[in-house]
């Protein structure tokens, strides 16, 4: 529908690239993703992003507009485990987030 | 089903849920806790997951298959145990009148979580319109307490920015 099938090429380049091979992810730059989804509650989405980012009401609010109108929006950045740490926690308040190669 | 349910008091957020409110929680949070338990298969990478718990385990890597099998094979007992934690801590709060930070995050968390798996089970699409729900209709209970959730939750997501 959005994104993630053209990202699946881009990725899968990456993985095949010898250079790749020490990536081993902790200095890498990795984005965390948030995707819209018809469920969550706009209050609730701004609310979650202020909590864990400590995002402002206007700089959450604007990313919870872009998840909701451009089907997505960058969250967070950062090494492989931040990035990992920050998609664990916002699966734990049930939004849909995942983490690509910041390329 | 009007009214504000929940107030700010301090940094507390007192509750005011009538006695049918507090059982149909009661009864949700239940169901939700077993289908957790006897549905969520650990470590298998999402397949076999029941599939109204979908929403509750996603992937992490939508791209890399591999890498999100070792994340989930990582995280997933990890996710398990917080849900079943904060559904543990809304279950024991349903009496309370006023609720502490963790305790407000808890029902928030799990609120959405009830949410996520009836609106799964609903398919909700971004065209639902709960104007047209009749209420006597035992077939729209399900629409009905999806939308009912929603509502509560705005409230307390409301109380807890006061």
């Amino acid at each position: 529908m959005w994104g993630p099938r053209a990202q699946a090429v881009t990725e899968t380049e990456v993985i095949r690239d010898p250079t790749a091979e020490d990536d081993h992810d902790t200095d890498s730059p990795w984005v965390v993703l948030v995707w819209n989804d018809p469920i969550n509650l706009m209050s609730y989405v701004v609310y979650v992003f202020q909590k864990l980012f400590g995002y402002s009401e206007a700089k959450a609010t604007e990313l919870m507009l872009d998840v909701h109108h451009k089907g997505r929006a960058a969250v967070s950045w950062g090494s492989r485990e931040k990035a990992e740490l920050d998609v664990f926690r916002l699966h734990e308040y049930g939004l849909w987030a995942t983490m690509q190669k910041d390329d | 089903m009007t009214g504000t349910r929940f107030g700010a008091r301090g940094s507390l957020v007192s509750v005011h849920l009538a006695d049918w409110e507090r059982r149909l929680l009661t009864e949700l949070v239940g169901e939700l806790r077993s289908n957790l338990l006897d549905h969520t298969p650990a470590r298998d990478g999402g397949d076999g997951l029941d599939p109204s718990l979908r929403r509750l385990f996603p992937p992490a890597y939508l791209a890399d298959p591999d890498r999100d099998a070792e994340y989930q094979r990582l995280m997933r007992d990890e996710l398990l145990a917080e849900r079943l934690e904060h559904l543990d801590l809304l279950d024991g709060t349903l009496e309370a009148d006023h609720l502490d930070d963790a305790q407000v995050i808890a029902w928030m968390q799990g609120l959405n979580e009830l949410r996520l798996v009836l609106g799964t089970q609903l398919d909700i699409s971004e065209e639902e319109d709960p104007t047209d729900l009749d209420p006597h209709d035992p077939a729209q209970r399900p629409r009905l307490r999806y939308h009912y959730l929603g509502g509560l939750l705005a409230e307390l997501i409301d109380a807890a920015h006061r």
